[in-house]
C-alpha cells in the first residue's frame, strides 16, 4: 500500500479489496457489475465528523419498530414463518444501540412487490416485505417475516438467486453505513451465486444466518440469528 | 492483560439489487436538517445523473446525501436525505439551501451492480470556496474537474446546477474510502 503524507491530511491510494471483508468493487462473474464498478483506485479520507449530532434528527423520519413485514397481523402471508434476530456491534465487539435497520425481501414464491420484477410468480396480498426497526440498549434487534423464495435472474444460464433478505443499516453517519444481504444456512444455490461469491472466501460465513431455535419463544416460527459488525 | 484488543472484521457489503424502490423510504417529507427555517436563503437545485461505462443513465440506483458546514475547523451537520431516480425529471434531484454552504456535498451511491456503495463529493462551480479547500487541492489534478457541478441558470432565488457522475469509463468520478 502506498501512502503519501500531505500537510494536514494523509491520502492513501489502495486496492479496495485489501482493507475489509468486503468484496472487491469489480467482480467479473457478476455481469451487472462490469460497466458500473469503478476501475480507478479509491482515495482514503479520514472520519472527522461529530456523528452524535445526527441521531435524534434521523429518528423523526423513520417509522421505527415496524418489524412485522406483513400488511396485517390478522391476515397471514403464505410461507414458513420466521424470526430474524441479532446483535449489532462495532469492530471491538461493543454493542451499538439505536442503529436503524431496514430490511426488504421477496415473498415465499420469490416475487418482489415491484413492477420491474418479471419473475413468473404470484404477489402475496398479505405480505409487504419491508420492515424497519432500531437496536435496543444492548444492540439487539428482531424482525418477524416469512422465508423468502429463491428466484431466477439473467446473470448466466439457469441462474437463480439463493434465498436472501436485504439489510440496510444506518448508523449515526455514513462512515459505518452498510447495505448487505442475509442468506440462509444450507442453501445449495449459494455455490453458484456470483454476488455471494464476490465476498472473500474466509468472510462468506458472516452473511449466512445461523439457525437458532433454542431460545425461540414464539411457536411455529423458525428462528435465525444474524449478527452484524459495523 | 494485553492492551491489544483484537478487531473484528466488518460484515461484508452486498449489492442492494434492483428492487429497493418500493421498499426503502425516500424523499423524507422534510429533509433531516438542522437548518432553522428563518435562516434559509438562496436555494440550490442540482440535477444529477449517474452514468455507467457506456454512458447509459443508471436509473436503478439511490443516493444518500449529507451536508455539513465548517465552524472552527469542525464539521457541523446540516442535512441528510435519500433520493431515487425521478422518472419525470429524468435525473436525481437534490434540493439544498445555500445557507452556510461553505463545504462540499457528500454523496453515497447505492445501485444494482455495485457490490459496495460508493462515497464521493460534489463542489459547485460558482461557489469559489472549493479553490481554497485543502481536500480539493489534494484530489488528482487530471480528474478534479469531474467533481464540480455547473451552474446552468438562476431563477426565483434558485440556482440550478447540472452534473453527471461517471461510475466507470474515461470520465470516471473520484470515489473515496473512509477510515
Amino acid at each position: 500500500m502506498l501512502s503519501l503524507k500531505l500537510s494536514n491530511y494523509k491520502i492513501f491510494t489502495f486496492m479496495a479489496q485489501n482493507y475489509t471483508s468486503n468484496p472487491s468493487h469489480y467482480f467479473k462473474a457478476y455481469k451487472s457489475n462490469t460497466d458500473r464498478a469503478p476501475k480507478k483506485k479509491l482515495i482514503k479520507i479520514k472520519n472527522d465528523i461529530n456523528k452524535r449530532q445526527l441521531l435524534s434528527k434521523l429518528y423523526k423520519n423513520f417509522t421505527i419498530n415496524n418489524n412485522l413485514l406483513c400488511f396485517n397481523k390478522n391476515k397471514k402471508p403464505v410461507g414458513q414463518k420466521i424470526v430474524i434476530k441479532g446483535n449489532v456491534t462495532d469492530t471491538s465487539g461493543v454493542p451499538l444501540k439505536n442503529i436503524i435497520i431496514e430490511i426488504w425481501q421477496a415473498n415465499a414464491s420469490g416475487k418482489y412487490r415491484d413492477k420491474n420484477d418479471k419473475h413468473d410468480a404470484t404477489i402475496d396480498p398479505n405480505f409487504y416485505g419491508y420492515g424497519v426497526t432500531k437496536t435496543n440498549n444492548i444492540g439487539n434487534y428482531k424482525f418477524i417475516s416469512i422465508l423468502p423464495g429463491a428466484y431466477p435472474w439473467n446473470n448466466h444460464k439457469n441462474a437463480w438467486r439463493p434465498r436472501h433478505i436485504h439489510f440496510s443499516i444506518l448508523d449515526l453517519n455514513f462512515f459505518s453505513r452498510l447495505c448487505t444481504q442475509m442468506y440462509f444456512p444450507g442453501d445449495f444455490l449459494l455455490n453458484d451465486d456470483p454476488i455471494y461469491n464476490s465476498i472473500p472466501k474466509e468472510h462468506r460465513n458472516k452473511v449466512i444466518a445461523k439457525y437458532d431455535n433454542k431460545k425461540n419463544k414464539i411457536s411455529n416460527y423458525l428462528t435465525f440469528n444474524f449478527d452484524i459488525i459495523l | 492483560m494485553s492492551l491489544y484488543k483484537k478487531k473484528l472484521f466488518k460484515t461484508p457489503s452486498q449489492t442492494v439489487g434492483p428492487f429497493f424502490q418500493n421498499y426503502l423510504k425516500f424523499d423524507f417529507n422534510k429533509n433531516i436538517s438542522s437548518i432553522k427555517k428563518n435562516k434559509i436563503k438562496n436555494r440550490i437545485s442540482l440535477n444529477l445523473n449517474i452514468k455507467d461505462k457506456k454512458n447509459r443513465i443508471v436509473k436503478d440506483a439511490f443516493i444518500e446525501y449529507w451536508l455539513f458546514y465548517k465552524k472552527n475547523n469542525k464539521k457541523i451537520f446540516l442535512l441528510f436525505n435519500r433520493i431515487k431516480y425521478d422518472i419525470k425529471k429524468k435525473a436525481f434531484l437534490i434540493n439544498l439551501n445555500e445557507y452556510k454552504f461553505n463545504t462540499y456535498l457528500y454523496l453515497t451511491i447505492f445501485s444494482r451492480g455495485l457490490l459496495n456503495h460508493l462515497h464521493t463529493v460534489i463542489y459547485f462551480n460558482d461557489l469559489n470556496f472549493f479553490k481554497k479547500d485543502i481536500f480539493f487541492k489534494k484530489l488528482p489534478i487530471d480528474r478534479r474537474h469531474f467533481m464540480i457541478a455547473k451552474l446552468i441558470k438562476f431563477e426565483n432565488d434558485i440556482k440550478f446546477y447540472k452534473h453527471d457522475l461517471h461510475l466507470n469509463g474515461t470520465k470516471e468520478s473520484i470515489f473515496f474510502y473512509i477510515d
